[in-house]
């Protein structure tokens, strides 16, 4: 590449003209020395990495500046916390528009970094001494989530209110094993309780301990993981690669050679990255300007509100723990995490390295794979028998022809029902569908 | 190592800062054979000839506050049904609703102890 072209190409007009420039720009840059200076030209493809990584990154940095600016008038206490919330939304100058950018940021964090894990799990990244990282990045994902939770219940609004006491009952479910073994008196749940809530219901000491949790203590976690999910991408060589990327036309490549076949990040990784960025900006300033973050009415402790939904991606454990709240809340997102957290250790080959889905197999296991994930909600969903539970199992067999069930769930349209009201109110006659 | 220990008891509370005793107005004023709900402490009264038994609206599964039905109790949460005593029928909560202690106080006021639980064949006298 002539000085002239990368004069073109760089992001400034007056950028580092040299190939050594080019270098030490990045390595001498707080922000830029994140990156290698050099990279392999496969990691730009897009259709590898989709960019989710650095898409979840950009949902962490939007939900920091939007969670301080909404800091400037959230009140954590329960006088204030509901009414400083409605004054964020209907009295402080774009008060609502940055709540709203700061709730979908949250959703599509959730989705980013769930998607980000399907790429590196079905490219096989996590192969070639990357299960650290791969760890990591299972903590990351905890986080994601631990961060949603905390942060539903500081609106202190019926949703906040119901979802916590919900989940702070099934943390205290853990009790249910000492007391199945026969030990009454050992309670674990009580202290876990006491330690989540500061107390044993909801109140004051529980959203001060959410909001610090919310505020300090889990994003800094978070940052600290974040940066070494960073350094480890370094230290295990860059992103995944098929082997026969490893080789690349002369005409592209350091031109002295190919010592590692990499190309300089500056300033084509930074094109790239800036492209990701701009559009997810972009899509989620449009979603905060046209859909309007939820806030249901205050926290009314003696009625909860009906149908009490949980957000998409906790509608599986939701269902769960409608079955059982040790088994469903507890047990199955435990073993869960754990059979994510051996993959590495199981999946020992590296053949299929850096490859969607390395033989046609591949995708032919992958489709069925990810419906069978479902299975265990589905099945639980329209158990036959004497046990009509929870909302969504009434929901199934009240409001649809039994036959057509199993084709329903087939074809993934029954998860995208709403939980109907007619289901959930046990007293009204349940209204069959038309 | 022990001053690490002391530290770490930190977020556990000495003392609660929720009353968990609470005031419910006189027996005189619940009616009959029925189950009273008791908005603010979350407990439904029950009065007879013998007098009175406080049941917890609190079920017993992940924590909802259960409704009143034809025929007992129904938990609009999670689905779970009790029957008129608060056993569980079906659904997911697998233990009875609570029981709980109360007693008169000296100007006649029902006063509930939350912590307290009793036999469901206690009653008060009236």
């Amino acid at each position: 590449m002539t000085g002239a072209v990368a004069e073109r190409v760089a992001l400034w007009r007056r950028g580092p003209v040299s190939y050594r420039d080019r270098s030490r720009r990045v390595s001498r840059t707080f922000f830029f020395h994140f990156q290698a200076s050099r990279i392999h030209p496969f990691s730009l493809t897009p259709s590898y990495t989709l960019g989710l990584g650095v898409l979840s990154a950009l949902m962490f940095v939007v939900l920091t500046v939007t969670g301080a600016l909404l800091m400037v008038y959230y009140v954590p206490s329960v006088e204030r916390a509901y009414s400083s919330t409605a004054d964020i939304m209907y009295v402080v100058p774009a008060g609502r528009y940055v709540r709203n950018i700061h709730r979908w940021a949250a959703h599509g964090m959730v989705l980013t970094v769930v998607l980000h894990m399907c790429r590196v799990f079905f490219t096989g990244s996590y192969g070639a001494g990357r299960g650290i990282n791969w760890l990591i990045g299972i903590g990351l994902m905890i986080l994601t989530l631990l961060l949603s939770f905390t942060g539903y219940l500081l609106p202190w609004d019926q949703l906040s209110y119901w979802a916590v006491t919900i989940g702070a009952n099934i943390a205290s479910a853990v009790s249910d094993l000492p007391a199945a073994a026969g030990l009454e008196s050992v309670d674990p749940g009580r202290t876990l309780r006491l330690l989540l809530l500061g107390s044993q219901i909801v109140g004051q000491d529980a959203l001060i301990r959410f909001y610090l949790l919310h505020i300090v203590l889990l994003p800094l976690l978070m940052a600290a993981l974040i940066g070494l999910h960073f350094w480890r991408i370094r230290k295990d060589g860059g992103l995944t690669r098929p082997r026969e990327a490893e080789r690349v036309p002369d005409s592209v490549v350091y031109p002295r050679g190919r010592p590692e076949d990499l190309i300089l990040s500056w300033p084509v990784l930074f094109w790239a990255e800036a492209a990701v960025v701009s559009l997810a900006t972009a899509a989620l300033l449009l979603a905060a300007y046209a859909l309007d973050a939820p806030l249901l009415s205050i926290a009314d402790p003696t009625a909860p509100e009906n149908p009490a939904k949980a957000p998409w991606y906790f509608l599986g454990v939701q269902e769960l723990v409608s079955y059982s709240a040790f088994g469903g809340g507890g047990l199955v997102p435990l073993l869960l995490s754990l059979g994510l957290a051996i993959i590495p250790w199981i999946d020992r080959e590296d053949r299929g390295l850096g490859i969607w889905f390395s033989d046609p197999e591949g995708a032919r296991v992958a489709v069925p794979g990810l419906a069978a994930g479902h299975a265990p909600f589905d099945s639980i969903a329209h158990q036959p028998g004497h046990d009509p539970g929870g909302c969504y199992r009434r929901m199934v067999r009240a409001c649809t022809p039994h036959d057509t069930v199993d084709a329903l769930h087939g074809a993934g349209i029954l998860h995208s029902e709403p939980h109907r009201r007619c289901a959930c109110d046990g007293d009204r006659p349940l209204v069959p569908r038309a | 190592m022990l001053m690490l220990a002391a530290v770490l008891r930190l977020p556990f509370p000495r003392v609660r800062s929720q009353s968990d005793v609470v005031r419910i107005g006189r027996a005189v004023d619940y009616p009959l054979h029925r189950y009273t709900f008791v908005a603010g402490s979350n407990v439904f009264v029950y009065r007879d000839r013998k007098g009175i038994r406080i049941l917890s609206a609190i079920c017993t599964h992940l924590g909802c506050v259960v409704r009143a039905s034809e025929s007992g109790f129904h938990c609009p949460c999670h689905g779970s049904r009790f029957d008129r005593h608060g056993d569980p029928v079906s659904g997911p909560a697998g233990r009875p609703l609570e029981w709980y202690h109360a007693e008169r106080a000296a100007d006649g006021v029902l006063v509930v102890d939350l912590t307290r639980r009793v036999s469901r064949h206690r009653v008060l006298g009236v």
